[in-house]
This record gives C-alpha cells, structure tokens and sequence, in this order.
C-alpha cells in the first residue's frame, strides 16, 4: 500500500489549550506548587498523546470504491463510496468529504469504523453544468480523540461521471416515424400497441399491470403490447429551432426522459452523430452520456464543483 | 466540524464532572454558590431524565450577572485566587442549564481544569493527589466520548482513556523531573481573607484551650543531626510573650532585635521541619532555636528573627512549608538593663491581694531558683488543678488564683511569670507545643495541635541564661510524659494512670483508639512521605537530581539531547506498536485479497460492495475454466468465515486455504 500523507494541525480548541498549559504552569510556578505543575505537565503529556492518536486514527483507512450515478444538470447527483479499515482496532469519528460536500451514512454523519470492516457512505450534490467529470481525491479527516488537533489526508480515487443536460423544453414528443429493423426490434421489450391480457406473474414488470382492471376488482394482469410495433421516434437535433444550443440539448433529454418513462424506441440525431433506435437503460445511458459531452471539447474531464 | 446538540451520555458524565469538581470546592467557596450550583446540576439532571425545561437565555444571563455580582460583595474584588475560583464554579454550573454545544463542552471541560487546579492550590495532600488522578481520567474520558460519537454507553470510553493515561505516563514523568523548575524568586502572590488556624499572637485565657480539642497535625519533624531529647525535653518554641496586658492576657513585644545569643557547651540539634498551612507568620522550632533555614531559597528573605530566640515569617505563609532549624538545648546571654526593666514589667491593675502573696512567697531569698520553687510550692500546698474546663467566670488572675485554683497550661505560665516578676525575677511566657506522636513507619516526630502547650523562663544572672520553667509540670507531670493525649479528657477522671497504655485503654477500652492511633500515623507517614516529595521537587533539587545523574549545570544541553533523543525513541516505539497492530491482519481476510488481486491482470476485480458469494458468480462465469478452482477457494473461505469450526478444524482449513491460494493462477480473459 503506498505510504500517504497524513496532515496533522492543532485546532482552536488546542489553541486554547496550549493557552491553559501556559497560565496553569505559571500558577504553578508562582505558588511553587508541584501539584499544579503536576497537573500541566499531564496536559501537556495527553495532548502529545492526543496528537499521535489523531494522526494514528486516519493511518488504515483506505477509500475503496467511488461511484457516482450519472444524473440530470440541476436534480441531485448521489455519490456512494466505502471506507475501509485495515486496522485491527476501531475508527472513530472520521469525516470525510468530497471539496466541501460531507459524505455521511444513513444514521450518522461521523462514524465508527470498526476494525477490518467497510462503511458505505454516501453524498448528494446538485451541478449546474452538464458535461464529464471525475473525482480524484477523497479528503478524510478527524479530531478523534481529543479534538485538540485536526488531522487531515487526501485519497486517491477516480470516479468519472456524466451529468446530463437539464430537463428543460416545451415541445411534446415528435411523431414516430422510423421503421424498426429486425435487430432492433428484438432488443426492444414492448410496444405501443395493446393486445390483450395475460395473467400476472411474479417478476413481471409493475409498469404493464392493469391497475384500473386491478381496481375494478379483477386480479392483476398484465397489458401485452403488440411486438410488432414498428415504429420508433426520431429525436432530431436539428427539428429544433431554438437559437440557443443548451436549450436544444435540453430538450432532446427531455424527450428521452419521456421516452423511457414511456418504453418508446427511439433514435437520436446530433450534428455528426446518428445512435440507431433502440429501447432500455443502456441506449438511455448511451444517448444522455452523447448530449452531455456534445460540443465539449474531448469531453473535458474536471473536476466538479460544489455549491 | 461537530455541531450537534450533547447526547445523553455525554451529558450525563458532564453532570458528574461539574459536581465532582464542585465538591471539592464547597469548603472554601460561599455556601450561596453551593446551593446555587447544586440547583443548577439537580435541574440539569432533571431536564435530562425528567423533561424539564431549561431557563430561557434571558434567565441564564440574568443568573450570571447575578452571581457575578454577589462574588463581588462577598470577596469586594473579582480579582484573586479565590474570586477567580468562586466565578469558574459558578459559570460550570450555570453552563449546565445551556443547552450544550460542543463548543461550550471543550469550554466546561477546560473550565473543570482551572478549578481542579485552584483546588490543587490550596492542599498538596495525597489524597488531592488520588483526586486529581480520578478527575483527570473522567475528563480525558469525557473527552473521549466527546469525539467518539459513540451512540453505545459512555462508559465505553474510560477504556481508551485508561490507556490514554498509561501512555502519557513517560512523557508526564519526564516533564515532572526534567521540566525546568523555576527559582521561586519570580513572582510570589500573597493570600488575603485566608482561614488562620493556631494561636493568634497573643495568650488569651482559653486560647491553648481551643486548640487542644483538635489534633490536626501541625508539622511535623525529623530530627537530622544531634541526639533527639527526651519526651520531657521536646519543647517547642513558637513565640515569646513579653508584655503582660493583665495577669493572664500576654503579647509579643514590638520588635527591635533584642539579645543576642551565646553558644555554650551543649551540643547542636537540627531538625527538619515540615510545616502545614497556618496561613499565619508562626515557625516553630526546638528550644532553644538558634537558626532557621528554609529549604526554599527564596522564602529566606522573608525569615524575621525576633531576638528572644523566636522566629517568624514576615508574611502569612498559607503553603506547606519545610525549613531546618537547628538548636541547642541551652544558651548563654546577657539582659540589658531596658530588656531587664521590659521583663519586670506587671501590669497596674494588679490587686494587692497578688501583691501580698507574691510579698509571702518571697520569704526573703533573692535566689531565682528558689524563688520560683516557693511559686510551684504554693501551686501544690494549695491543691491546684490542671484541667482544660478551668471555669473561670471573670478570667481574671485573682479568680484564678484565689477562687477556682484549677486552670490550664496558659493560666499557669501567665501567673507563674507575674508572680516571678512582682518578686523581681526577670520573667516571660513561651508558647508553642510540647511532645509529639513518633510515628513508627516514617521515623518523624508529629506535632499535632492538642500538643499545644505554655510555659515559661525565668532569667537567671548567674548562669547568665534564661531557664524554662513548666509549672504544669509540677501540677500535672502525666501531661508531659502521657504526651498530648492527656489532654483528650479531663484530667480529673486521669487519676492514677501512669502509662501511655493505660491511657489509651482509658480513651477506649476496646483498644480501638490504640489501633486508630497506628492507622492514623501509617496514613500520616505516606501522606508525609509525598508531601516531602513533592515540596522537596523543586529548583535545586532538580538540579543536584541532574547532577547526581552526572549532568552537570553546564551539561543541560546534554540533558536536553538526551530528553530529545528519549522521545524520539518513545515515538518510534509508540508507532511500531501501532504497526504491528496493522500487519496482524485476519491471515483469513489476508489471503482473501491476495486471491481476489489474482484478478486484476485478467481484468476482473472486486468491487467494494460485492460479497464473496457475488464476485465468485461472476468469476465463473467469465472463466468458466477454472470454475472448479475457484469454486473451491471461495468454498474454503466461505466456511472459514461464517460456519462455527473449532480451533483445530480452523487451522486445517486455513492451512488448505492458503494453499489453494497460492497455487491459484488466473488465465487471461478473452472476449
């Protein structure tokens, strides 16, 4: 495991501390009370301590994953990542963050981390601007157990992710008008076009249930659709007559979030850029990952930003 | 950083400490405060368990300024020890009723170290030493539990704190003995408003008295060169009482560096003397002083030698003290003709009815020992009786005298030093104490105040010296060689009992008092013992400690390597523990990652969030070559992990494991 860093300050409240050092062994000395001296000398012995502590308490921890879920512009980004110990002996109150954002466990937002075990933490973030990112450093840090110094250090990760354009536009979803090849037809999972009921089965998607049927009184069924439904849509960069071209990227992830929502084939059109119509979360990914990066330049890879 | 509210734990240990603190404290700080604080604690307490409510911030701020200001009436100032004090107890108290951030936390917790120190300022005992020890590790604790934000019980953390404490233990020896020591010349705080115990300075009828029914230690000695004296010799002498204000009312006279003394033939006596807090100008020393010394260089500038061999401090002392006196049995000296004249002095409102019986008692000798054997005579003719409860109604000498003929020490050095006097025999009262328990485990003589005692000297031209005369020696010879005890009871129900023992077996017929008599003197030897310790710690003893070591006063800077070149060993250590600590990995979970690396070259690697049962489904099915293989590994892992094996089992399958690992090679994955 490569040797890393570990930072270590005093805080204010070790300021403070070091302060009453200093007063209690004057007192001590003006009343030459070796009791008193006694006394600072063991404050100043635990805070050495302390200090060590502080610094022991990151050595051993490791950050093993990071994974970010893509996500729109504007709507929150969830990050998730695990702490890991290597040590035999517990962690406590260890905080760590990604820039300013404080990543926390469901219940607690500084934990223990028991000996050889993991932590899963996670962080929500909005980002404004679409485009590729990448994380590289997780910065972990304690006051444990004194609070009298803030040890700090940077790990290492790499986390790329896309935030897709803001969902944003006014115009409704362009009439279907592609005809679907046999291959592409084979990948999508349901058409448009109903064809009658069948008897529900568990692992059956929720979306296909009949839930007015189900309300009625009758038990669930399940909406087949017609397979040969042979139409997909086109969503077509340059149908768009807005001038701004944010705004038109915002509205082609528009229409593919309606299009998902509603299991509709569809294509994408970008200036250069032809994705064949297709259906499901793989073609979604592909199609969002093409308008986040469209026009940035290689898709340049930062690292994001905060509020 | 952290911003929640306390939790209940926590908070609950806080309620402890403040109250542990205060304790401590109650003693000395106003009885108001104490009542107040404890308020404050029970309603915390109650707002903890109960439901109650805290005082709004307006309340809270009007109680602080309350108590602030009834500091300041109560002490006139806000500045001193023990203002200083009055307020941090009252602001930890009234912190309680805040609802506690961290930040006023740390600053209760700070707060708790200043008040533990005022209490360290005021007694150095052994037993402030084992508190000081226990409300330290509740604070480290605290702290602890602070940071750990631990939702378990706080108790969970006196463990690391524990081990907090023993890890800090070299470092904090090593400050104690290499820190340096200031010499105390630096600054030096005076004490006002202090409790003083003892004599005052002057006799008044009643005042041994008093002290008498208390045996407080006083101090205590070691004698350290020259044979210690007898039990009947074992005078100690506190001060000299010239001016008799009426027949039993006597004080020091003014100052002006009186007689000088002559050494004779007898031989040197020195002592070393511990002195607890009297909180007044008292040295006490073995008649007859010739010398006080005090360990502390810079208390020797305030020694006031009074000239009637008698020594004082020029200011209050209210801190354990510890001096060599050294003296001699006798001394000669010469009386000047005014010092003769101020030693002849009686007051005018003597009655001639004293006059008369001095004129009797007289009987025409000018001899001083005779005379004063015509005084101790009349004292036995007349069937006069020691005893603590004299009775006297108007306190005066006649009464005394003439009516009651029962009194104490004091009543018969006041009237045996007049009677002298209207005889013409240079005369004066000594008070001070006489005797002292020796302690069987420590080899030191302790004073304690019922030792308390009054005497007196008559000048003796011939012999050019002054003599010390006992009159109650003569009353009550058991009061010197029963030692202090005697003065427990009433001496009228003494009658007969001529031991230690069966004076003992009279204070208690159990034979419990002799017991608690060898407890107390083993509890006083250690205490003693510690005290001597930490009063001899100081400047010079450290450096002749240093020098002892073969570091000599030019050589520090050696000191100072080796003090650098010692932690940086401790630290080494210190980490290598802690590395250990790392390497001895689970060997199970060891040899887990070491087979899931085995991947990594043929692109497949764990992630974080899958289990073994996951990643192996997936191993499988992108090599299904090797599934066997890997089928067995996991297989081996998965029961060493969870199925209950006993020792025995667990090595084998450990020993198949890492052999399974070992031979385990990935093929290289194609797509």
């Amino acid at each position: 495991m490569k040797k890393q860093k570990i930072y270590i300050i005093p805080t204010k409240f070790g300021m403070i501390y070091i302060v009453c050092i200093v007063v209690i062994l004057l007192v001590g000395a003006a009343y030459a009370n070796n009791l008193v001296n006694l006394l600072a000398f063991f404050m100043l012995s635990i805070a050495f301590i302390g200090m060590v502590q502080t610094h022991n308490n990151l050595k051993f921890v490791r950050v093993q994953l990071c994974h970010v879920d893509p996500g729109f512009a504007g709507t929150q980004i969830i990050l998730h990542t695990v702490l890991e110990n290597h040590a035999n002996d517990p962690r406590f109150g260890i905080d760590s963050r990604i820039k300013e954002l404080k990543l926390s466990h469901d219940y607690e937002n500084i934990l223990p981390l028991p000996g050889h075990a993991t932590l899963k933490l996670k962080g929500a973030y909005t980002v404004e601007k679409r485009g590729q990112y990448r994380l590289k450093r997780v910065k972990i840090s304690t006051v444990y157990p004194l609070g009298l110094f803030y040890a700090w250090n940077w790990l290492p990760i790499d986390a790329g992710y896309f935030v897709y354009p803001k969902i944003d536009g006014v115009l409704p979803l362009p009439p279907p008008k592609i005809e679907l090849t046999e291959s592409s037809r084979a990948r999508s999972m349901g058409g448009d076009d109903f064809s009658g009921h069948r008897k529900y089965q568990g692992g059956d998607s929720s979306r296909h249930i009949d839930w007015k049927a189900y309300a009625r009184g009758r038990p669930l069924m399940i909406k087949e659709f017609k397979e040969g439904a042979p139409h997909a849509l086109l969503l077509d960069w340059h149908s768009l007559s807005m001038a701004d071209p944010e705004k038109k990227l915002s509205q082609l992830a528009m229409w593919i979030d309606l299009a998902r929502q509603r299991q509709i084939p569809y294509a994408l059109q970008l200036p250069g850029i032809f994705i064949p119509p297709s259906l499901g979360p793989h073609h979604d990914q592909v199609c969002l990952e093409k308008l986040a990066i469209y026009g940035i330049e290689g898709g340049e890879k930062h690292d994001h930003q905060t509020a | 950083m952290i911003t929640k509210p306390l939790d209940k734990n926590t908070t609950a240990l806080l309620i402890c400490l403040v109250g542990f603190n205060l304790i401590a404290h109650t003693a000395s700080i106003p009885i108001w405060l104490t009542a107040f604080s404890g308020i404050f604690i029970v309603w915390r307490a109650y707002y903890l368990y109960k439901g109650w409510a805290l005082p709004s911030r307006l309340i809270t701020g009007a109680l602080a300024l309350t108590g602030v200001a009834l500091i300041f009436a109560e002490y006139k100032t806000l500045l001193g020890l023990e203002p200083a004090t009055a307020i941090l107890a009252y602001v930890a108290a009234l912190k309680l009723l805040e609802t506690m951030s961290y930040r006023d936390t740390m600053l209760v917790l700070f707060n708790c170290y200043f008040l533990l120190m005022a209490h360290l300022l005021g007694s150095q005992s052994l037993l402030s030493t084992i508190y000081m020890g226990l409300d330290l590790l509740l604070i480290t604790a605290i702290i602890f539990h602070l940071h750990k934000r631990d939702r378990r019980t706080s108790v969970r953390s006196f463990r690391p704190a524990m081990k907090m404490l023993f890890l800090a233990l070299p470092v904090w020896m090593l400050l104690f003995v290499a820190f340096p020591r200031f010499s105390t010349e630096l600054f030096r705080i005076t004490k006002e408003n202090a409790p003083s115990t003892g004599f005052s300075d002057n006799l008044a009828p009643g005042q041994v008295e008093q002290l008498v029914n208390s045996d407080e230690p006083v101090f205590r000695v070691r004698f350290i060169k020259g044979e210690a004296p007898n039990n009947l010799d074992l005078y100690w002498r506190g001060a000299v009482l010239t001016i008799a204000e009426d027949g039993l009312r006597w004080s020091k006279r003014p100052d002006f560096g009186g007689s000088r003394l002559q050494k004779d033939d007898s031989a040197t006596i020195d002592q070393e003397i511990t002195l607890e807090p009297l909180h007044q100008k008292w040295l006490f020393a073995l008649d007859v002083p010739a010398g006080i010394q005090f360990q502390e260089d810079g208390y020797n500038r305030l020694l006031r030698d009074r000239g009637d061999a008698f020594f004082e401090t020029k200011e209050n002392i209210h801190s354990r003290l510890l001096y060599t006196a050294s003296s001699r049995l006798h001394f000669r000296t010469n009386l000047s003709e005014s010092e003769r004249a101020m030693n002849l002095q009686v007051p005018k409102t003597l009655s001639p009815l004293v006059l008369a019986l001095a004129e009797r008692l007289r009987q025409n000798t000018a001899n001083e020992l005779e005379l004063s054997r015509h005084v101790l005579d009349f004292y036995a003719r007349e069937n006069f009786r020691y005893t603590k409860l004299p009775g006297l109604q108007r306190g005066d000498l006649d009464e005394f005298l003439f009516e009651k003929k029962r009194g104490f020490c004091e009543h018969y050095a006041a009237s045996y030093a007049i009677l002298m006097r209207l005889m013409k025999v240079p005369a004066r009262v000594v008070i001070g104490f006489q005797g002292g328990l020796p302690n069987e485990f420590g080899s030191y003589l302790l004073v304690r105040s019922l030792e308390a005692h009054a005497w007196a000297e008559i000048f003796v031209e011939a012999e050019h010296r002054w003599i010390r005369v006992d009159p109650t020696a003569t009353i009550a010879p058991l009061r010197l060689t029963l030692g202090g005890d005697y003065n427990r009871i009433d001496p009228t129900s003494l009658a007969g009992i001529t031991s230690k023992e069966e004076l003992h077996r009279l204070l208690d017929g159990a034979g419990w008092f002799h017991f608690q008599l060898r407890i107390n003197s083993f509890l006083d030897s250690v205490t003693t013992s510690w005290n001597s310790f930490m009063l001899k710690y100081d400047y010079d003893f450290q450096i002749s400690l240093l020098e002892r070591l073969g570091l000599e006063k030019g050589g520090r800077l050696i000191l100072f390597i080796w003090i650098a070149v010692g932690a940086v060993i401790f630290f080494i250590g210190l980490q290598w523990s802690l590395r250990r600590k790392a390497l001895r990995e689970d060997p199970i979970l060891q040899y887990y990652h070491v087979f899931c690396r085995k991947f990594e070259s043929a692109g497949l690697s764990r992630r974080a969030t899958e289990g073994p049962v996951d990643f192996s489904n997936r191993l499988i099915s992108a090599l299904p070559g090797q599934a066997q293989e890997i089928k067995n590994v996991f297989g081996e892992f998965l029961s060493l992990r969870y199925q209950n094996l006993n020792a025995k089992e667990s090595k084998a399958h450990l020993k198949d494991f890492k052999n399974l690992v070992r031979n385990f090679k990935a093929r290289r994955f194609r797509t």
